[in-house]
């Protein structure tokens, strides 16, 4: 048939629906005439559409319940041996009815699947499978008997449970004991099952069964999986409640693992905590929707008597990545520590709820990550190397175990000489001589102990750095090779066998590094491994004690980390730590079996971490708490561990902008108090980790009364930036998963703040943000085009659109809203581009602002409300670092203020200008150095 | 194949609103690699269910390309516009490749089998005798192969399909009428005309 036919056919085929008997017959007569073929194929469409039922009526293949099965189910019917009593309920997969086995004589419980999901194979690989979960024989885990068919219909016999389903207890708000309860009891079901491999995969209140007697008992062990998929086609029926308690990584299809079970069970213990869901979104996929893309609320901030432990603890259950969340056993230990029976409400609780967030502050590391497993180091001796003043970096054990080489300097930018201090003498050596030629990163002993090699990067940055080596009782250096991007911040090793030297360099064609290793003996270079796209490469290769794996970190971002280990062979990496947080530094303990390293998973202070490989048992932190433990070293034979203490105590000081007068200490702690900005009713927001970990806090503008107003308790946050209305501040920081920029709402008059939000939604780290003038947009750099640059998008949300086409950092707008200024992060320069009445500011009319002789920090300038740039600039050879003032109009330049030696590498130092244009602030170095530790096994 | 920017298709789904056909094409790989990865999950035993749901995998491929507040109930119409027929391409492969297992010849590897485990024999040849009334259709009337299309392996509802095509909610509701009528015809007689 043409199209034209068709169409006409199709318009008599309509025309002839909404007539009927001799009428159509009529119709049919004056359309088609003479035309049979027209008629004909008309009439065969009427005759399909009398019998086309529900052909095509759904959606394909079944999105609705089916018929039942059994067809007629009524009391006192009989399914196979069974008497059917009541019909208890409509579950996903068919109804429940209660039942009386009369041969075994018991009341059992029978759950009959839809007709259409019991095939065969499904039928045997449900019993199966519920059985296993039932053959566990736990007390808190429903019983399966057995599973019976009949004509065609399956049904699952299980124990009859006298009680209803937590989905009932909905609405009504519970007592904090009762909670802990029935979570304990559900945390020592599901840590039975996994611990036998078992995922439940459909953890939700429907599934969990209170009894009478108090008793908790779950439902639909490993039937789950095969409800979850049906019921997401369910989304035009009615059962759909399992979409609003999965895991994020149930909703985007990847593979259950028991983390998944821990997530959904967070979601009903918030549930029964807070009085109500973590996602409170109307429809079930928006609440999909909202558990990949939303931080849930603290359950305290809900139910203000939810104690700090169990908020703490339901926390961690919702953390968006499977790894970060605790197993089951352990929040069944948690659960259990706070839960004492028969508490009486009030007062004796309010004590035990007290204790328990008492010490979960003590302890914070401790109580999150588990006991410590092992004793390899219970009883650590710690003593400072040297007390020196200066910096005291890289230290290597020598493979003896009786030296360290470290390098040292008096000043953070200075020239760095190699030492080696043998431990039982006061007394360092120096090896190097001139250091001139370039600065020093990691150093590493030969095998024998007769060599020590480091990587030297030259100062000129285009002249490539090298490996070198020099003998340990002091000599000539000599040069290993050449190494294209001396990254020192990237650590060197020596093979066990002394053959090779492994080290990162950049790969041809981009600027990610690469692990490399070079054999001394053939003078021949091979690439190792090929790190992703994404990320800035693989640092810090490790050989492992018997030389056939190399550990190294993969560099995902700005403290976004992750340890691998690689067959010194080449081949598919494995990953070993699943933190994505900041690793400085990592190595191997001698009998091969766990990783030393030092991470940032405890909070944002660096600690010294045991990570075993083969066993199951968790990582284990080894330093104590407030400083700084980074650059771990071990030796080959020996158990003693030693690491660099780092001491940063940076304040906050004010000075008049004029620079004259002394500079004041405003803000202070023993810890990092920094990145200060006024808020335009002149009160000071920063950030400080003197609460244990980095938060931000507000102060009035005189820099009393300092109050913290976030609790995030580990991730990184850098460059607070107030809205122009002043009612929201922003910041870069990574939340539950998500790196890029987030906002507190903030009354700075009464010093309170909101829970954080999140501005930008897409999957890339973001950072720096700043509005635009008017608050319309926000402005963040991004290098997701491989390049930092700027980006712009709607201030409230929304697709963002590059601005900066070839390099782009931190950035302002005038404020009559005519430029916008901005810094790259590699060239130490200020630019601005104009901004036109409405679009885009114009990339290709970009000037140069403040450049040479002057070295802008990239994130450490500013602009007033009259437009001069204040900015730092840093130190070089000739002069000390200060903050100048650029003026637009006289194109000059004013010192304001000569600095001490600058804190540049954690984060930005925050400079801010008063909104009465009177005071400015930054951040000062008052107290540092470093100091080597080494702990000995006893 | 790069991942989807779910900023990207955010933007592509505002301009195919606007009734951009070159976004369309642009769209279209982005979803493919999606769906892809989807389908293969849901074929695979690990997930063995008897009945599939495309509709479902259309939804899981929504949710994980655009995940920002920008959504509504057009851009998702839009979104699943471009991926219900992706998805029946993906299935009918699928049919295809059981089938051929069936005869006996081509499995390649193990995952082949696997894949196609949990479609059944009748499911199959039913997937594939509607592949092809729905080619038929599309000689006649382009529109109501997409109406079909749409709320068929894509679960529109009538105004959501209006809104992909751009006509009437009643137009959507005739079209659809005559066509599954007609298909019913055809995927039970010889067909005819």
């Amino acid at each position: 048939m043409t199209p034209a036919e068709w169409t006409q056919v199709v318009e008599l085929f309509h025309a002839a629906l909404e007539t009927s008997g001799d009428q159509r017959v009529v119709l049919l007569d004056q359309a088609c005439g003479t035309q049979s073929f027209l008629r004909k194929a008309v009439e065969e469409l009427l005759k399909e559409y009398e019998s086309a039922g529900s052909f095509l009526s759904e959606p394909l293949f079944n999105t609705h319940p089916g018929p039942s099965c059994p067809d007629v189910v009524a009391s006192n019917q009989r399914f196979e041996r069974f008497i059917l009593l009541e019909m208890l309920g409509r579950g996903g997969m068919g109804e429940v009815w209660s039942a009386r086995d009369p041969e075994l004589d018991r009341s059992v419980a029978l759950k009959f699947l839809r007709r259409e999901t019991a095939s065969e194979l499904d039928t045997a690989h449900i019993a199966r499978e519920a059985k296993a979960a039932s053959a566990l024989n736990h007390p808190n885990i429903v019983t399966i008997y057995e599973v019976v068919r009949s004509e065609g219909c399956s049904a699952i016999v299980m124990e009859l449970v006298q009680g209803s389903s937590l989905a009932k207890l909905r609405g009504s708000s519970l007592r904090i004991d009762k909670v802990l309860s029935i979570g304990v009891q559900v945390a020592k079901a599901l840590a039975a099952a996994h611990a036998n491999g078992i995922i439940h995969g459909d953890i939700k209140p429907e599934n969990i069964m209170l009894r009478d007697d108090g008793y908790v008992k779950v439902l639909d062990f490993g039937l789950a999986r095969r409800v979850t998929m049906e019921t997401i086609a369910g989304a035009y029926g009615p059962v759909f409640g399992t979409l609003r308690y999965m895991s994020p990584e149930q909703a985007t299809g990847e593979s259950l693992t028991p983390g998944s079970d821990v997530f959904s069970f967070g979601l009903v213990l918030f549930e029964l905590a807070a009085g109500r869901r973590a996602f409170a979104d109307e429809s079930p996929l928006d609440a999909m929707q909202a558990t990949l893309t939303q931080d849930p609320p603290a359950p305290a901030s809900v139910n203000p008597r939810v104690p700090a432990a169990l908020n703490s603890l339901i926390l961690n259950m919702l953390a968006k990545g499977p790894a970060m969340r605790p197993s089951a056993a352990e929040v069944a230990r948690q659960l259990r520590e706070s839960y004492r029976p028969r508490a009486a409400p009030g007062h004796r609780f309010l004590l035990v709820g007290l204790v328990a967030s008492l010490v979960a502050l003590a302890a914070a590391a401790w109580f999150v990550f588990g006991r410590r497993d092992l004793p390899e180091f219970a009883e650590l001796k710690i003593q400072p190397l040297t007390s020196q003043a200066g910096w005291e970096q890289y230290p290597a054990l020598s493979p003896d175990g009786q030296s360290v080489a470290f390098t040292w300097t008096d000043k953070l930018d200075g020239p760095r000489q190699i030492y080696v201090k043998r431990l039982s003498e006061n007394d360092p050596v120096k090896l190097t001589s001139d250091d001139s030629k370039g600065l020093i990163g990691y150093l590493v002993w030969s095998p024998d102990g007769t060599r020590i090699a480091f990587e030297r990067a030259n100062k000129k940055v285009e002249t490539p750095g090298g490996l070198y080596s020099i003998p340990s009782a002091g000599g000539e250096e000599e040069k290993i090779v050449d190494v294209v991007n001396a990254n020192l911040s990237s650590a060197i090793d020596w093979s066990p066998d002394g053959t090779e030297l492994a080290f990162s360099d950049e790969s041809p064609g981009s600027q990610r590094l690469a692990i490399y290793l070079f054999n001394l003996r053939t003078r021949k270079q091979r690439k190792l491994t090929s790190p992703p796209a994404e990320g800035w490469g693989d640092w810090s290769p490790m050989f492992s004690p018997d030389g056939q794996t190399v550990a190294f970190k993969r560099v995902m971002g700005f403290w976004a980390d992750d340890l691998y280990a690689v067959s010194v062979g080449g081949g598919t990496p494995q990953r070993v730590t699943a933190d994505r947080r900041g690793i400085w530094g990592h190595a191997w303990t001698p009998d091969g079996k766990s990783l030393i390293v030092s991470s940032q998973r405890g909070g944002t202070i660096f600690g010294i971490w045991r990570f075993p490989l083969t066993s199951k048992a968790r990582p284990e932190r080894i330093s104590q708490g407030e400083i700084d433990a980074i650059m771990p070293a071990t030796g080959r034979k020996t158990n003693r561990v030693a690491w660099v203490n780092q001491l940063w105590d940076l304040n906050i000081y004010r000075v008049s902008i004029t620079g004259v007068g002394t500079p004041v200490k405003l803000i202070a702690s023993t810890l990092r108090d920094q990145g200060a900005t006024y808020s335009p009713d002149g009160h000071i927001a920063f950030v400080s980790d003197r609460s244990g970990s980095r938060e931000i806090w507000l102060a009035k503008g005189d820099g009393s009364g300092p109050v913290r107003v976030t609790n995030l308790n580990g991730p990184p946050v850098d460059h607070l930036q107030w809205s122009p209305d002043g009612h929201k501040l922003a910041f870069d920081s990574q939340i539950n998963g998500h790196s890029g920029i987030f906002a507190l709402e903030c009354d700075s008059a009464a010093m309170r703040c909101g829970e954080p939000k999140r501005l930008t939604t897409e999957p890339f780290p973001e950072a720096v943000a700043n509005w635009s003038g008017d608050g319309k947009f926000l402005y963040f750099a991004s290098d997701r085009m491989g390049r930092s640059d700027i980006w712009r998008q709607p201030a409230l949300g929304g697709p963002a659109v590059q601005v900066t086409r070839d390099g782009g950092y931190a950035c302002r707008e005038s404020s009559d809203g005519k430029w916008l200024y901005f810094s790259n992060p590699r060239i130490e320069a200020i630019f601005r581009l104009p901004v036109p009445e409405s679009g885009l500011p114009i990339a290709s009319a970009k000037e140069l602002v403040v450049g040479p002789p002057h070295h802008v920090q990239p994130e450490g300038w500013t602009l007033t409300g009259d437009g001069v740039i204040f900015f730092i600039d840093r130190a070089t050879e000739s002069q000390s670092p200060a903050i100048r003032a650029y003026d637009p109009k006289t194109q000059k330049t004013r010192l304001i203020l000569s600095l001490n030696e600058l804190f540049i590498d954690r984060s930005d130092i925050g400079l801010s200008i008063s909104p009465d244009l009177k005071w400015i602030l930054y951040s000062q170095l008052d107290r540092s150095g470093s100091n080597v530790m080494v702990a000995e096994n006893r | 194949m790069q991942p989807a920017d779910p900023g990207e298709v955010t933007v592509l789904l505002q301009q195919i609103g606007h009734g951009d056909a070159h976004a369309v094409e642009r769209l279209i790989p982005l979803v493919l690699h999606e769906l892809r990865t989807l389908a293969k999950l849901q074929l695979r035993n690990e997930r063995p269910d008897h009945t599939l749901q495309p509709t479902a995998l259309v939804n899981e491929a929504y949710i994980r390309l655009v995940t920002d507040q920008a959504r509504n109930w057009q851009s998702r119409a839009h979104f699943i516009g471009v991926s219900a027929s992706i998805m029946r391409r993906i299935l009918v492969d699928h049919a295809r490749r059981r089938q051929a297992l069936k005869r006996g010849g081509l499995s390649r590897s193990a995952l082949d089998t696997e894949n196609c485990a949990a479609l059944s024999d009748q499911q199959a040849e039913e997937l594939l005798t509607l592949n092809m009334a729905l080619d038929r259709l599309e000689e006649m009337s382009h529109r109501q192969r997409r109406v079909v299309e749409l709320r068929y392996f894509g679960g529109l509802s009538l105004e959501e399909t209006a809104e992909v095509l751009n006509v009437s909610p009643i137009t959507v509701k005739r079209d659809w009428l005559a066509a599954k009528t007609w298909l019913k015809g055809q995927m039970q007689h010889q067909p005819v005309g």
